[in-house]
């Protein structure tokens, strides 16, 4: 199999990861939830939301781990205010970022496969202009970096 | 407060958004349906994934309206989805993208993009945000009013 060259491939440790899902009616609901944790010093590393047909939108963020308890803390805080039916949250997790050069279909197409070989699950993906980056759990990120290697050459 | 200084922002419009709400399982079959889409010359320029507790997961991709029907069917048939299957598509949506370099390292950069975008009621149909840049997912007729709050906080540099 011919490897896909890439730009490069990193990966961030100490993640975790919140999901909620505020009640439709509230339609400002995810902008004010995420004005809240930017007014509490809480960045957010990573954001995946999808709107659904009821209007309301799961919202996936990674944040750093030592900002969990501050972020589930405000969460839960809020939970009656915006309707968060229910909280959930994952430690561990670490987040890879490939960056490709072109030719998109293909990296995503490897990037899949590299981690189902690997038996790695991704808890979640997300696209930007220059990366395509996925939160997975944290131990298993030298097994996900082992066969990316399989699919991607970088460069030098 | 102040604007936010970008790099660039660009829009994609005739685009089609794909929902599709799946058991964990089906996921094996992904990298071949993607790879069919390759060989197929269909690009995709947004896709997110995320899993819920019990496992099942939501996939959204975007790809041109006029290539929407050919994705469907390489989904429809990739993961032997039945005709009553839950696969969503809505039609005539545009993608932003907003390149930063550093957006993931302020705080609050998401909060005003939504709280903008929510102010003028331009609906949200699915959005990335990571590292540097941010992808939108809105209803066509949206995009003038979109551009436009987001230059409320954006600072652009003139081309």
């Amino acid at each position: 199999m011919k490897k896909i060259k890439i730009a490069g491939l990193r990966h961030i440790l100490d993640l975790s990861q919140v999901e909620f899902s505020p009640r439709p009616t509230q339609s400002h609901s995810p902008a004010m939830i995420l004005a809240r944790l930017a007014e509490n010093g809480i960045n957010v590393e990573f954001i995946v939301a999808h709107g659904r047909t009821d209007e309301t939108m799961e919202l996936v963020l990674g944040v750093k781990r030592n900002q969990i308890a501050a972020t589930l803390g405000l969460l839960r805080g809020i939970k009656e205010e915006f309707g968060l039916e229910k909280v959930y949250s994952r430690d561990r997790v670490g987040m890879i970022s490939l960056f490709p050069h072109g030719s998109r279909a293909a990296v995503i197409g490897n990037f899949l496969s590299a981690f189902r070989d690997a038996g790695v699950k991704l808890l979640t993906i997300s696209f930007s202009l220059s990366a395509i980056s996925g939160l997975l759990e944290e131990s298993r990120i030298p097994d996900a970096l082992n066969a990316l290697s399989e699919y991607f050459e970088l460069p030098g | 407060m102040g604007k936010i200084k970008l790099h660039n922002i660009f829009h994609t419009s005739d685009q089609a958004l794909l929902t599709i709400q799946l058991e964990e399982r089906k996921a094996e079959f992904l990298p071949s349906i993607i790879y069919a889409l390759r060989e197929e010359g269909i690009s995709i320029p947004f896709i997110v994934q995320s899993i819920n507790r019990n496992g099942d997961f939501t996939l959204s991709l975007a790809t041109a309206q006029r290539q929407l029907g050919w994705m469907r069917a390489a989904f429809q048939e990739g993961l032997d989805l039945p005709r009553s299957a839950p696969l969503e598509v809505r039609n005539d949506v545009v993608l932003i993208t907003l390149y930063g370099p550093h957006l993931g390292e302020i705080p609050g950069v998401a909060s005003r993009i939504l709280s903008a975008l929510a102010a003028d009621r331009v609906e949200i149909l699915a959005m990335s945000a990571s590292l540097n840049s941010s992808l939108l997912v809105i209803p066509r007729e949206s995009l003038p009013k979109a551009l436009r709050s987001l230059n409320r906080i954006f600072e652009i540099p003139a081309k």
